[in-house]
């Protein structure tokens, strides 16, 4: 809808792909308009939607919020391949359900080929597994008209949020609104920092997306999240669990995910961010990860945390634009120095949200 | 290629066999595949996902394989592999 000129490809997206139904009008009304009145101007094409469509959902109010919700239009291609994804889910889904339907009827036909009833009874357990386990991808979104629930996120964070969290919340949610600070992140700062399984996941994400040069958004990464969490599903895999992942060591994990993916990035997304830089926080998370997790060599880290430490305090603010090198700490055989407290962590670096709305929209 | 069998079905798993898909006459394929096989045809490029996000479905042999965690499962709908024809298309 913000575009008066989609490309003829249109990112190999056809209207069925779309599990909205509002969602496959709109598609169809603007690839039709763009095609049969080129003519028109983004007023008056939202004014022919809305004539097109007389569904809620539709109206102009409604179209001009969805070109302001759109996360990240110049990562529409990959928007469109979730869709496609979801859409091939669909199928699945219901595919399972016809090669049941076929089973059932040929179970009975006397000269029914018992290999291939056999097969195809494998096949619709295997399919109907696929279903069960991707259904947080094909099933209509959180927040769409089509959706059995509605979401809130981005009004009512987490109840009582550790001191840690809010830091790890803090520091991803600023590399969503900068994702260029990533892969300097990453380059020193593992997810086995990240206290929840959820996190990580989102971190390891982010990271992911980074290296492939894929666009980071809180759709990208929440669909991304999903897609993986199904897959270790169906697999019967933890991704999530301590140590799934090679460098991670056991990690004492008092959190357990409350959100879905997309909820919490939409919430990440909805953060006000009051550290310098996703860097000074991601220093401050990897001190205190050190701490935590190399009792015997704390005043190691703290020594080196605290030599990282800028002369001048965090500020709760963004009023340092420009972003330091990351710093290298290398946990390793060190002489003991005499113990030197961390400061207090600094006030105001829990997250606070706007009261909008998430901009997620399928 | 195994004759096709009338008789009673067997009581455990069958291993893989070459059988003749009726959708496909003269193309023999498995119904199943081991999970090596596929991880080496995908390695050699002669199975290729899907999409880059979707990799539970394959295309090997001119057919759509399922992977069944242990082993990957012949697409026998029709209406089905026409479907992911038409996705693999559009993703590419």
């Amino acid at each position: 809808v913000a575009d008066l000129a989609p490309p003829d490809h249109l990112f190999g997206l056809a209207s069925q792909d779309f599990g909205s139904r509002l969602n496959r009008e709109i598609f169809t009304a603007v690839t039709d308009l763009a095609l049969a009145r080129p003519d028109l101007d983004l007023p008056a094409r939202d004014e022919a939607i809305a004539a097109m469509i007389t569904r809620p959902g539709a109206s102009l109010e409604d179209l001009q919020a969805w070109r302001q919700d759109a996360p990240n239009r110049a990562a529409i291609a990959s928007y469109a391949q979730l869709v496609r994804t979801a859409a091939i889910y669909r199928d699945l889904a219901s595919c399972g359900d016809d090669v049941a339907r076929t089973l059932a009827a040929s179970v009975n036909t006397p000269d029914a080929d018992l290999d291939l009833v056999h097969h195809n009874q494998r096949l619709a357990v295997a399919l109907t597994r696929h279903a069960e386990a991707f259904r947080p991808i094909s099933a209509p979104a959180p927040g769409t008209p089509d959706a059995d629930h509605q979401i809130n996120a981005g009004v009512e964070p987490l109840a009582a949020p550790s001191q840690q969290s809010m830091l790890e919340d803090q520091l991803l949610a600023d590399l969503l609104r900068d994702p260029e600070q990533i892969l300097p992140v990453a380059s020193f700062l593992s997810d086995n920092a990240f206290s929840s399984p959820l996190r990580r996941h989102v971190y390891r994400t982010m990271t992911s997306l980074a290296y492939d040069a894929e666009p980071v958004d809180e759709v990208t990464v929440a669909w991304t999240v999903e897609i993986q969490t199904s897959q270790a599903r169906l697999h019967g895999i933890d991704v999530n669990a301590p140590g799934s992942t090679p460098d991670e060591r056991p990690h004492p994990t008092s959190e357990t995910d409350t959100e879905p993916a997309p909820i919490y990035l939409a919430r990440l997304a909805a953060t006000t961010i009051t550290v310098t830089s996703a860097v000074h926080a991601a220093r401050d998370l990897l001190a205190a990860h050190l701490r935590a997790s190399l009792p015997a060599a704390g005043s190691v880290a703290a020594a080196a945390a605290t030599a990282l430490r800028p002369s001048h305090p965090t500020t709760t603010s963004r009023q340092h634009p420009n972003r330091q090198e990351p710093p290298v700490l290398q946990p390793g055989p060190a002489p003991r120095p005499a113990h030197v407290p961390l400061p207090a962590p600094q006030p105001g670096t829990g997250p606070s949200t706007a009261p909008t709305s998430p901009r997620i929209r399928p | 290629m195994n004759a096709r069998s009338n008789s009673a079905a067997p009581s455990t798993p069958p291993i893989v066999r070459e059988l003749e898909v009726p959708a496909a006459p003269g193309q023999g394929v498995p119904l199943v595949l081991d999970r090596d096989t596929m991880t080496a045809a995908l390695a050699d490029g002669g199975a290729v996902p899907l999409t880059a996000i979707v990799t539970s479905l394959v295309r090997h042999r001119d057919r759509w394989w399922l992977d069944a965690v242990d082993e990957w499962l012949l697409i026998t709908d029709q209406a089905f592999a026409a479907s992911l024809d038409a996705h693999h298309a559009r993703a590419h």
